[in-house]
């Protein structure tokens, strides 16, 4: 093999070519419905105020209860739900909840499309050596240059497209999927509201059974701040004899006074 | 005069089973008596239940003591009225 001779062809073009492009985005969207069934009840009428004036110390002590003091209740969850006292209107709430997870996704697309137009230019190479090594002549090297400067051509070209249909994408894009965004938000919305409803009816089903729960953490509280107030007032009469036990959720208390 | 009260509370169903002012001084009826009774009773009870009806038992039908109580269970949710009791 002797010395390997170059052959280089430069091809050039000129373009004037239309292109068209969409551009598409997806946007996936979750959120939790929560169907919510709510029930309330007054105390004030049933419950002496000495009781109800100890049941506030006797919940701030008691683990699981929790003061909201934007909206001055008490709190206290259950599994499905919570039990609420107001002490501004004593009155006790049951709340039963169902939650499920919501999901959504919206399209949005937006045709684009130029010209692709000026030239175009690329280079082939092709090669040959001067014994004819392989058989190759200078116009086989030639014919090999031409047709590489025409696929650098082709190349370059679909490159240039390329470039308009990412500068495309990046133009359009953003509102593309700020569309695509908002058709997902009011579409999770929706979706969210109607599985709340359906929930709803579940959450009004499973009231009773919240209902005995919250009343039983309450009333747990509301015996202790029976003791409370009894014992007190007991001991400020100066009373005898005072006996309180505590057994099973029964509090039983005993005690007398001279009057 | 001296009184013996009692209570029992029940978390369970959440009502006030017993809650009894007893006369155990061995004073005289009278009016006077009465209504020093009906006063404390009305002290007592005003902790536990607010316009607590207060009913007057009769003697032999007074409840017995709370640490004696047996509780059937037809008898368990039973929310019984404040009572007076006198000897």
């Amino acid at each position: 093999m002797c010395n390997p001779r170059r052959v280089r062809v430069r091809a050039t073009r000129q373009l004037a070519q239309a292109w068209e492009h969409e551009i598409r985005r997806t946007v996936r969207r979750s959120g939790a419905a929560v169907g919510e069934a709510r029930v309330r009840e007054p105390l004030g009428s049933s419950v002496g105020a000495p009781t109800l004036a100890a049941l506030e110390s006797v919940l701030d002590a008691t683990p699981g209860w929790e003061h909201h003091e934007n909206d001055d209740t008490y709190r206290h969850d259950i599994d499905g739900g919570m039990v609420v006292y107001y002490p501004a209107t004593r009155e006790l709430e049951i709340v039963a909840t169902v939650t499920d997870q919501v999901e959504v996704s919206a399209d949005a697309s937006a045709r684009v499309g130029g010209d692709l137009v000026g030239a175009v230019e690329a280079e082939g190479v092709g090669t040959y050596y001067d014994d004819n090594w392989g058989g190759i002549t200078p116009e086989d090297a030639e014919r090999a240059a031409q047709a590489a400067a025409q696929e650098a051509l082709h190349a370059a070209t679909r490159e240039r497209e390329e470039r308009e249909r990412a500068q495309a994408e990046q133009r359009e894009g953003g509102a593309v999927e700020s569309q695509a965004e908002e058709r997902a938000r009011a579409a999770l919305a929706a979706a969210t509201v109607a599985r709340a409803e359906q929930l709803r009816a579940d959450a009004a089903a499973r009231l009773t059974a919240i209902g005995i729960q919250g009343r039983n953490l309450f009333n747990q509280a509301l015996a202790t701040a029976y003791r409370d107030a009894i014992l007190a007032f007991a001991r400020a009469r100066h009373a005898e004899g005072i006996n309180c036990t505590e057994n099973d959720g029964i509090v039983d208390i005993e005690f007398e006074l001279q009057v | 005069m001296r009184v013996r009260v009692r209570f029992r509370y029940n978390a369970e169903t959440g009502e006030v089973e017993a809650f009894v002012v007893e006369d155990v001084g061995g004073t005289r009826h009278g009016r006077d008596h009465d209504a020093v009774h009906d006063a404390v009773t009305s002290d007592v009870a005003r902790i536990i239940e607010q316009n607590a009806l207060i009913e007057e038992v009769p003697q032999g039908q007074m409840p017995a003591p709370p640490r004696r109580i047996q509780r059937p269970a037809d008898e368990a949710t039973a929310e019984r009225p404040a009572q007076r009791l006198d000897e």
